[in-house]
């Protein structure tokens, strides 16, 4: 797998932990790359303290209204014959995702028995399927057809800070490891030369989803994109621009921020829509981009 | 240099890729027991508590406590009776070949790679583990985490 670093970061502790008395203390979650949810399947979940591979990552469990990960689902190890394992592992139970490997702190950590997250969080939401879902904008245009996600990786750490009411209240916050904050889509017939094309769409805290449909709000055209580079800070812009209530002149997107603008929109950007009317919310930095 | 002015000993560390494939000899008969195939690490101690002795079928076992002197052409056992046959999972894997440091990929906590492990320095006469080497990093063993089959996993970097 190849990766271009990026920039920023989004952490309160060390990205790595460091030795302690009883031998390694864990740390709260850092800085975060961007990649897409396929390429979390085949990565080896692996305990930190007893240096074993439990399994590999299956495929994701996602919550679109949480707009994060609820677990991993995992295969057996041992090539194409061993087969899933039963229940999912649970975020919570993650110490981090890597570039290389799921580290989980003990062999505990997956519990196999079909542990599931979304039941013991209520109002952030079920699991959901949204490969195949149609994302339209709030002004009725369609963008496309799901066919991956964007996921925020890097460790986890001991706790995550997150307020579970910051999704839906469309507090801004910044981006964690598990928190999804695009879909990647195969560009709708109207968008003209993108039409075909596989782009990324950057998500709002506040995501409208129903069985078939994901409803975006229209103002994040200007931010979608073309690959991962730059769309960390696409998904920071269109974030910040949500929770701001009169974009004054020159806070629309930057022309320059990354390949592959969206939609023509001026640079004095579109009016906010879609988000809550929240002054003067914090930016949204996100991490570090890996394609 | 301490308060006092003595000289603290600094204890002699020897490679841990050295000893493999250097003779075990026991000290009170002088017979020869077999190549060293193996060291069992406790990445909890970060130290080596065990040395594989021979191979197959005929590995052995001896513990870290029962050496009597570690050097560049042989290690020294105490007595032959302190051969054991391998016990648990660990010491069984590591008698077929299927576990050593050596070779081990490193992981950091963060899951990420950082390369495999090359060699590691120890103190022959404790089996303290003091650095793990990479072919790009030499990593405090303190930050060693935990180890098994798959992985050596590390602190940092």
């Amino acid at each position: 797998m190849s990766g271009t670093g990026g920039t920023g970061g989004t952490g309160t502790g060390g990205p790595e932990g460091g030795p302690g008395p009883g031998g390694w203390a864990p740390v709260g979650p850092a800085e975060t790359v961007l990649v897409r949810a396929t390429e979390l399947t085949g990565r080896p979940v692996v305990s930190i303290t007893e240096g074993e591979a439990l399994g590999d990552v299956k495929d994701v469990v996602y919550s679109p209204a949480a707009g994060r990960l609820l677990g991993l689902t995992l295969n057996k190890r041992g090539g194409i014959f061993a087969g899933p394992m039963k229940g999912v592992l649970a975020l919570e139970r993650i110490y981090a995702i890597g570039q290389d490997a799921v580290m989980v702190t003990d062999g505990e950590a997956f519990t196999g028995h079909g542990e599931h997250h979304g039941e013991s969080h209520g109002s952030r939401g079920e699991a959901m399927n949204v490969l195949g879902n149609e994302v339209l904008t709030d002004g009725g245009n369609r963008l496309g057809v799901v066919t991956d996600l964007v996921v925020a990786i890097g460790v986890l750490g001991a706790g995550l800070p997150i307020d579970p009411s910051a999704r839906t209240s469309g507090q801004a916050r910044p981006v964690y490891p598990g928190d999804v904050v695009g879909y990647q889509v195969t560009g709708d017939a109207t968008l003209g030369a993108r039409a075909g094309a596989e782009l990324l769409v950057p998500l709002p805290f506040t995501l409208a989803v129903s069985g078939a449909n994901l409803l975006v709000p229209t103002s994040v055209e200007p931010f979608i994109r073309d690959d991962l580079s730059g769309f960390d800070a696409a998904v920071a812009q269109f974030r910040s621009r949500l929770v701001t209530t009169e974009p004054g002149p020159g806070t629309g997107p930057d022309p320059g921020s990354g390949p592959g603008r969206g939609p023509a929109q001026g640079p004095g950007g579109p009016s906010t829509q879609g988000g809550p009317s929240t002054q003067g919310g914090p930016s949204t930095p996100t991490g570090r981009v890996h394609k | 240099m301490n308060a006092g002015g003595e000289s603290t000993p600094v204890p002699t560390a020897v490679s841990l890729r050295s000893l493999l494939g250097i003779k075990s000899v026991s000290r009170t008969t002088a017979a020869d027991l077999g190549p060293v195939n193996g060291a069992l690490v406790d990445a909890a101690r970060r130290r080596v508590v065990a040395w594989c002795v021979g191979k197959g079928r005929h590995a052995r076992m001896v513990d870290q406590s029962h050496l009597s002197g570690v050097g560049a052409a042989a290690v020294v056992v105490e007595d032959e009776s302190f051969l054991r046959s391998p016990a648990g999972d660990a010491e069984k894997a590591l008698a077929k070949g299927r576990l050593g440091l050596i070779g081990a990929p490193l992981l950091t906590v963060a899951g990420n790679s950082a390369g495999e492990v090359y060699d590691a320095d120890l103190d022959p006469a404790s089996g303290e583990l003091y650095w793990l080497r990479s072919a790009t990093a030499t990593i405090p063993a303190d930050r060693l985490v935990g180890y098994g089959s798959f992985a050596a996993v590390i602190t940092g970097l």
